[in-house]
């Protein structure tokens, strides 16, 4: 069953194009990745399925009912995270959490306590007192709490630190293994790898593709740079997924597409005196995957 | 109606709307204290107010049955015409900017959206939050003005106390619907409550100058003004409701309101 299903999904503002003709679909059970730079569209995307935006064209349902005509009901399932979340300054943590559960009667926030003790968050606090990454902690919580059917998640990680990331992914993991359906959005590739089943690149307004994540990670581009004891021939490294040799300073910059094993065992021949390897950015991928113009290269 | 919200919206002003209220009515008692005084000097006063061309005491309200001969002419002119409007309408346009205008300001309004609660629910629930106020306000405020009355040893006419309440409540209300409406229409509140004073500073110096001068245009165009069918005077003297009045006050109140639904249904939310 389709949790999120969207048909040529448009929204403008004004003359400012937010989205253009999104077809989408998310399953029940899967966790789904919205990848895109900034301005893309993802926040615009998640904010019609939220009802907080009308479309200008198109259709968006999720749960099986009209996203804009069953909000309401839709809501009773649904746990949403806005993005740069803005909270009532003057009430403490546990009185946001209080009200937020009094909204849902019959949906108790059995998760509330767990969450608050395993995100490490002091509800007793005022919430103008708390720091960046608290404030989004509660967020989390406040999505989480009543154990929804469907996440929708605008840049869950932000402001949160390396700890609580990993705290993140793992109370997702559970969602999953429970059957629910989470949509995450994110620029951050790494993290829509390390949490998705399926992802959805948005570029400029458009959703450029959906890939299973094993099928992104054949595609993923990679940094490798690293320095050797003594002299090399970069040209040694010419193997199987290695797309460019760069020789930077006093090391090699390689650049790999898919599969980095070769590349590993190669070097292992080697004396290798300093290794690191980073990811391609985001728009570096999109590059490497739709070419300048945004169209798919297949 | 929601009632989660509804007690939310009402803790928040459960310090500002029972202050308010103390320093109006202390205002209420100090003038009502004074007013035996006056009385005193009635003859003289009323002269002096002969002396002043007519303009002159419609800009500061005085309306048809402007006199300090009778404690109802005394807080008409002195209380129920101008300051009435401006300490009350000051709450009322900036609570009625504030119930859905800081939600959008703020952006707080994008999490109480995502909670399962109709948008119209959301209104509503803000909405009667200020019209409760609004009641509570205009009811204490000329009820003040008979218990005062009674202890300084006066007696206003018990219908035109009842007069001034139904009217004074559905001019008020009319007042709050228009600032409820530029709020969700604008989304801020400080350019709500600027356009909704701005419209009532217009509407008042429309009257005033229909009132002195003699062109048809101009007193044509004050039958768009709320305060041309408001006399306090009359209303405190005479005890009657004028249907016109009542018409205009609760049709502007029920037209913006709805309006304020309409537009708050569809407009889209983007802090």
């Amino acid at each position: 069953m389709a949790v999120i299903n969207t048909v040529s999904l448009t929204k403008y503002y004004g003359k400012t194009r937010g989205i253009e003709d999104l077809h989408l679909t998310v399953e029940q059970g899967e966790v789904f990745g919205f990848l895109g730079p900034n301005g893309a569209g993802k926040t615009t995307t998640i904010r019609v399925l939220t009802a907080l935006l009308r479309p200008t064209k198109g259709t968006a349902s999720v749960l099986g009912k009209d996203a804009w005509r069953h909000s309401a009901i839709i809501k009773e399932e649904l746990g949403n995270l806005p993005g740069d979340i803005r909270l009532y300054d003057k009430m403490s943590g546990a009185e946001f959490l209080n009200f937020i559960a009094r909204f849902r009667p019959r949906k108790p926030p059995v998760l509330k306590e767990e969450l608050i003790e395993r995100f490490d968050l002091n509800p007793n606090k005022r919430i103008k007192d708390y720091s960046k990454g608290n404030r989004q902690k509660l967020g989390i919580v406040q999505a989480l709490m009543h154990d929804p059917q469907l996440l929708l998640l605008d840049e869950p990680t932000s402001g949160l630190d390396p700890l609580m990331q990993q705290q993140f992914y793992a109370v997702m993991e559970e969602f999953r293994s429970r059957g629910r359906t989470v949509f995450i959005s994110s620029h951050i590739l790494p993290e829509i790898e390390r949490v998705c089943d399926r992802v959805g690149i948005i570029k400029e307004g458009h959703l450029v593709s959906v890939e299973r994540i094993s099928d992104l990670e054949a595609k993923h581009v990679r940094y490798v740079d690293v320095s050797f004891e003594g002299s090399v021939n970069q040209e040694d490294f010419r193997v199987p997924g290695v797309t460019a040799i760069e020789r930077i300073n006093d090391h090699l910059r390689i650049t790999v597409k898919g599969e980095i094993d070769p590349l590993i065992k190669k070097l292992a021949q080697y004396n290798v005196k300093d290794l690191a390897s980073s990811h391609a950015s985001l728009e570096e991928v999109f590059l490497e995957f739709y070419g300048k113009g945004g169209t798919v290269e297949r | 109606m929601n009632v989660n919200l509804f007690k939310k919206s009402l803790k928040e002003i459960r310090v500002s709307w029972p202050s308010y209220m103390v320093g109006l009515l202390f205002y209420v008692y100090l003038l009502i204290s004074i007013y035996p005084t006056v009385q005193q000097r009635s003859a003289e006063i009323q002269e002096l107010l002969k002396s002043y061309p007519k303009g002159f005491i419609e800009i500061f309200g005085g309306g048809s049955a402007v006199s300090f001969t009778t404690v109802e002419g005394f807080l008409s002119l002195e209380f129920f015409s101008l300051m009435w409007f401006v300490i009350i309408g000051a709450f009322v346009i900036g609570y009625g900017a504030a119930a859905l205008g800081k939600e959008l300001e703020s952006g707080t309004i994008e999490i109480l959206l995502s909670q399962p609660i109709t948008r119209t629910s959301a209104l509503v629930t803000k909405s009667l939050n200020l019209f409760i106020s609004t009641i509570g306000m205009v009811v204490l405020t000329v009820l003040a003005t008979y218990v005062f009355g009674l202890v300084v040893g006066l007696k206003p006419k018990v219908d035109g106390i009842v007069a001034l309440i139904v009217i004074g409540t559905l001019f008020f209300l009319a007042i709050g619907a228009i600032s409820l409406f530029f709020s969700v229409l604008l989304g801020e509140r400080g350019r709500a409550a600027l356009t909704t004073s701005g419209l009532l500073v217009s509407m008042y110096f429309i009257t005033v100058v229909a009132g002195l001068a003699n062109w048809d245009w101009i007193k044509k165009l004050e039958r768009i003004s709320l305060f041309h069918y408001y006399d306090s005077a009359k209303l405190l003297s005479t005890g009657n409701i004028p249907a016109k009045s009542l018409l205009v006050y609760a049709g502007t109140a029920i037209v913006f309101y709805l309006g304020s639904i309409l537009v708050f249904r569809r407009r889209d939310i983007a802090p």
